[in-house]
């Protein structure tokens, strides 16, 4: 086994009953050459300073909990490799998130903001289940799926400048859940969806690309952003014009 | 070097249970990256249709004002001065704004047009591009009096 090489991690602390601002504090490592930014992490935990705190769970990137900023670039710590890095390591909260504790984010503006684009299967009359289900082709789903993949990371959020500059935006991940159901063929909602869209300062997203160019899912915000505004744009021309009809 | 983003970025509507640090964004956001550059560059070349606007403005008042004027507008427009600034601008907006918008159409491109389904993505970069060459050439061929 390869001799471990050392790294200086420095890392973003702040405690809510004794710090009025954040502050750093570095780490040396004696990191191995498959270690990801997150081992270091927690064993920076377990043998250093078990007050850190940091959020993690599955690591194979398919919880999302434990994205960060590692170098300045929000990244899935568990899937982050320590190899890429120099041998000093800046790792800080996510960008644009209120910080309850060291590494660890305010989420609940996220999850309002999912909530705010109702994802879940509008339908004008429900079916009885009698009727059976809804039928759905594999065409169908492709149109959708890739938005669907999504795992609530938040790195999307984190790389996003408007997100930072304008409270009112609803942010990228919560507009490509959006349109995950806006084209999915089961749903009738998308009017009052695209509805709470505009109210979500839609158009304030001005194409810097970052959310598709950090989600570690590829699955590609910006697009669905795009996508969503002209959907709007065609639903808001159609409102002036013709009596609204549901879908 | 990070600087504060707004206050209220992603705050949750209900009050937080604890005292949090406000949220921050990176001040130098747009040195680091190179798609970052390429973003500020493109946000950057509307300053450039801005200033263009400004001389078509101009242009059409001299046009109204009468044919001194016009041609004393033509004059201006053979300054140095004002041909760096036009060579200037097509480079910027070309390079920047038409590609990041050619970049941008690809984007917004539902999965099926009308009836029928939507062609490759691949396609349409090169798509757009060609149809921006062959309208440019035309209008340089109209303008130039060789064509019709």
């Amino acid at each position: 086994m390869d001799a471990p090489e050392k790294k200086t991690f420095v890392v973003t602390r702040f405690d809510p009953d004794r710090d009025e601002l954040p502050k750093t504090q570095e780490y040396e490592v004696p990191v191995q050459p498959d270690w990801k930014v997150l081992d270091a992490l927690n064993w920076i935990k377990d043998e250093i300073d078990p007050s850190l705190s940091h959020r993690w769970s599955c690591r194979m990137a398919v919880c999302g909990s434990c994205g960060m900023n590692v170098d300045g670039e929000p990244k899935l710590t568990c899937k982050t490799a320590l190899s890429d890095y120099g041998d000093k390591v800046t790792v800080e909260p996510l960008s644009n998130f209120p910080v309850i504790r060291d590494l660890v984010v305010e989420m609940d503006g996220f999850m309002e903001r999912f909530q705010a684009v109702k994802p879940w299967i509008i339908r004008a009359k429900e079916l009885a289940v009698e009727e059976g289900a809804t039928r759905q082709s594999p065409e169908e789903l492709s149109h959708f799926k890739q938005f669907s993949m999504c795992i609530n990371c938040m790195l999307c959020y984190a790389a996003c400048p408007v997100v930072g500059k304008e409270p009112g935006f609803l942010g990228p991940a919560a507009i490509a859940l959006a349109h995950r159901y806006n084209l999915d063929t089961r749903d009738q909602g998308q009017a009052e969806r695209l509805a709470a869209l505009r109210e979500g300062e839609l158009y304030n997203c001005s194409y810097a690309n970052e959310c598709s160019e950090v989600c570690p899912k590829n699955v590609d915000p910006s697009g669905a952003i795009q996508q969503s505004k002209l959907l709007s744009t065609i639903d808001w021309v159609q409102g002036l014009v013709l009596p609204r009809t549901g879908k | 070097m990070a600087i504060p983003a707004h206050p209220d970025a992603m705050k949750p509507r209900a009050r937080t249970r604890t005292h949090v640090a406000a949220p921050m964004m990176a001040g130098n956001w747009w040195t680091p990256s190179p798609r970052y550059r390429a973003y500020v560059a493109y946000a950057f070349s509307g300053v450039f249709i801005w200033l263009q606007t400004l001389v078509f403005i101009r242009g059409l008042w001299a046009l109204g004002t009468g044919e001194v004027a016009w041609n004393a507008f033509l004059e201006d427009l053979c300054h140095p001065l004002y041909v760096v600034f036009h060579v200037l601008s097509l480079a910027v907006i070309v390079w920047y704004g038409a590609r990041t918008y050619f970049k941008l159409f690809v984007k917004t491109q539902p999965p099926k047009i009308g009836p029928m389904p939507r062609p490759p993505l691949w396609v349409f970069p090169p798509a757009l591009a060609g149809a921006w060459l062959f309208v440019t050439l035309a209008v340089v061929l109209v303008l130039g009096g060789v064509w019709p």
